[in-house]
């Protein structure tokens, strides 16, 4: 659902960089840029979609500071803190899912290992604290710390 | 001034003889500073050698509030004219002239009055001086007044500068940019480098497995106007004498430490040893260990140009080389640090609040450039007599023990809101066997009711480890006390924080630290040395079950 709502916000911009005459060249070479960024969001992992759409805000944010007259600068600058709300939750979950599935590729790892190097060990349970602040309620994280915190006898 | 000086000379006749005779070339000063500190109710005699070490700024700010808004502007017109007419090498009498006219203005402040006349001087006095540690000093105490104007502004943002420096980055138009990452074991083990910048159509290419990587990466800046810029990052597993080998190389204006923290102590070897002359270095430097904060006051004295980026919290090492790439993307953007900061944390489920950019003021919480001991955040003296690496008492040393206690405290589940509670206070003139600490508890430069904690200068001829645990159990019994813990258990909580925190410096130290520090807290200590291990303090677990089970 939240790409389809994307894909329409960016579908709705198409053309913004060419439709006013109030911007210098300078502007428009910026927002042509920064709609290039837009659209090609497609393109990237879910969790840098964010960066990227953050990138075409700063810069028309800057276009804007050096060119206030240019409408389309603004009017794409709504659109991209539009669809920034919309996809900064988007990033950050993929991010997190992202941890989660290294760290739970770590514990695998290491519980079919036939000896453990507790620094590996330590590092790991450390990856997974990192998991409990991204993921606040989410049962799998607590459920993997378990399986990190029977790592610590011998093999 | 005549008046005034007349007004010294018939009132200072007796102190003359307890006072030592003041040089030649501090004469006029000493004539304004001696009548302004003269007659004030309260207020310590003025000697004419105060000049040379610093002023007591308390007796200054009730003088000064004790006066009228043409007072002020005399006053502070006077103490301009004298302090200007002092020539070179006179920095801690211009320093104090400095503190002087920031009493003078923060008091009109406090009145409603718009200061004009006393921020001219305070500006005038800026613009003779060639010292730079007169100027960031000025410019710390004009942050903290929250003057706004154009003057001042410019002498702020040398010490909260907008953006990097660009002109060394990217010096004489380059476009291909060296920096090196400096890590260990774990940040080639668990860091992904190779997966964040492969991903991103970087080249990867390993040296030595586990030892060094060359990363080529080019940023193609999304403003048509810049060129594209190639980073080359030499990824190293650096010795501990070499973390700050890179800064001020000419050729690596962009550097990060990635790797542990060691409780404040991991660049201590680096920073014996750096290469001299990083004063005027306005490299880019990212401490990206966990809690680097604690870092500053050592850095910042080392280095005071260089922006460096500390992190509030742990720091993992999956989000090093995230952070890492976003950073780069945004120095080829040249982006200033707000636009820095929000790229890096865009959409981030790492903990993308966890910078502390070098235009953020929070720094001069854990900055302490003089010395002193004090936070630059409070400090509005710069004392120059402080400024010695080997001197003793070293302020530095205990602002630097004051934060790594309360980090340490931080990490345990055992505190709740206790990070950050605690703030440097200087050092007092202690006796043997008498108080350890002073802990006063009022607002700080940001308007947050802080702890503030004073060291005994008797305490830092301990070793380091030893004075930091004791100051981290002084901490401790001071916050139990706070909220109200049993004595029992406060007693326990605060003899078992200081002794984990010794424990860390010395792996399985406990039995020295019980011999040489706190053999009277005896309290079942057997029984806490048996909960206690190396790793327990992380969560606190060996604290916690300890008080629980030992609950009378």
């Amino acid at each position: 659902m939240k790409r389809c709502i994307l894909l329409f916000a960016v579908f709705l911009m198409q053309g913004a960089a060419h439709a006013g005459s109030t911007c210098n060249s300078i502007s428009v070479a910026r927002m042509e840029s920064a709609q290039a960024l837009l659209e090609g969001l497609k393109d990237v992992p879910d969790s840098r979609k964010a960066m990227q759409v953050e990138r075409a805000r700063i810069l028309l944010e800057k276009t804007l500071k050096e060119d206030a007259a240019c409408e389309p600068a603004r009017t794409l600058r709504v659109q991209a803190d539009r669809i920034f709300v919309e996809i900064e939750i988007l990033s950050s979950d993929a991010a997190a899912e992202e941890t989660l599935l290294r760290a739970t590729s770590l514990v695998q790892a290491l519980e079919a290992a036939t000896e453990w190097d507790p620094a590996e060990v330590q590092a790991t349970r450390f990856l997974i604290a990192a998991l409990a602040d991204r993921l606040p309620g989410d049962v799998r994280v607590p459920a993997l710390a378990k399986r990190a915190a029977n790592l610590g006898g011998e093999k | 001034m005549k008046l005034i000086s007349l007004f010294l000379l018939l009132s200072g006749a007796a102190r003359a003889q307890e006072c030592g005779s003041v040089p030649d070339a501090l004469t006029d000063l000493n004539d304004v500073v001696g009548a302004f500190y003269t007659g004030a109710e309260g207020v310590a005699a003025y000697c004419p050698d105060d000049l040379s070490t610093a002023l007591d700024l308390n007796a200054a700010d009730q003088i000064a509030a004790g006066m009228n808004t043409e007072g002020r502007a005399q006053a502070s017109e006077q103490i301009a004219n004298a302090a200007k007419a002092l020539g070179t090498g006179q920095d801690q009498a211009l320093a104090n002239a400095a503190a002087l006219l920031d009493a003078l203005y923060g008091a009109e402040l406090e009145d409603g009055g718009g200061a004009e006349d006393m921020l001219t001087q305070i500006h005038g006095l800026a613009d003779m001086s060639s010292n730079a540690n007169l100027h960031r000093q000025i410019g710390l105490n004009l942050w903290r007044r929250g003057a706004k104007d154009d003057q001042s502004t410019t002498l702020i943002q040398q010490i909260l500068p907008e953006k990097p420096d660009y002109s060394r980055i990217f010096k004489d138009g380059r476009n291909e940019v060296q920096m090196v990452l400096r890590t260990g074991y774990d940040g080639f083990k668990h860091s992904y480098f190779e997966k964040v910048f492969r991903g991103v159509g970087a080249e990867v290419e390993t040296i030595v497995p586990g030892e060094e990587m060359m990363v080529r990466y080019t940023v193609q800046p999304d403003d048509p106007s810049l060129e594209p810029v190639t980073w080359f990052i030499d990824i190293i597993d650096s010795d501990s004498d070499s973390h700050l080998k890179d800064v001020k190389d000419a050729d690596l204006p962009v550097s990060m430490y990635g790797y542990h923290s060691n409780l404040g102590t991991a660049l201590d070897e680096s920073l014996a040893l750096r290469p001299d002359g990083g004063e005027l270095s306005t490299d880019f430097f990212w401490v990206d260990a966990c809690k680097s904060k604690v870092f500053a006051s050592q850095l910042s004295k080392a280095y005071p140009m260089a922006h460096f980026v500390y992190t509030r919290d742990a720091e993992y090492f999956v989000d090093m080389p995230v952070s890492l790439e976003r950073g780069l993307v945004a120095l080829a953007n040249q982006y200033d640090y707000d636009q820095m900061e929000r790229l890096v944390g865009a959409g981030g489920a790492w903990k993308s609040k966890n910078y502390i950019f070098p235009n953020n003021s929070e720094k001069f919480a854990y900055q302490d450039q003089d010395g002193d001991g004090i936070a630059d955040a409070e400090d509005r003296l710069f004392n120059f007599d402080q400024g010695a690496q080997d001197l003793y008492p070293n302020g530095e040393k205990a602002s630097r023990a004051v934060h790594i206690a309360n980090t340490y405290m931080g990490y345990s589940a055992v505190f709740t809101g206790v990070e950050d509670a605690y703030r440097p206070d200087g050092i007092f003139d202690g006796e043997p066997g008498g108080a350890l600490t002073r802990i006063e508890t009022r607002k700080d430069a940001y308007g947050n009711t802080k702890h503030f904690v004073a060291v005994s200068d008797e305490m830092l001829k301990m070793d380091q480890s030893q004075y930091t645990a004791s100051i981290a159990a002084e901490m401790t019994q001071h916050w139990g006390q706070q909220q109200g813990w049993s004595a029992e258990t406060t007693q326990a909580v605060a003899f078992l924080t200081g002794t984990a925190v010794y424990g860390v410096w010395h792996g399985a130290g406990y039995a020295d630290y019980q011999a040489t520090y706190y053999p009277q807290k005896t309290y079942r200590s057997y029984e806490a040395a048996h909960y206690l291990s190396d790793e327990d303090f992380v969560t606190s677990k060996g604290v916690a079950s300890f008080i629980r089970d030992n609950r009378r």
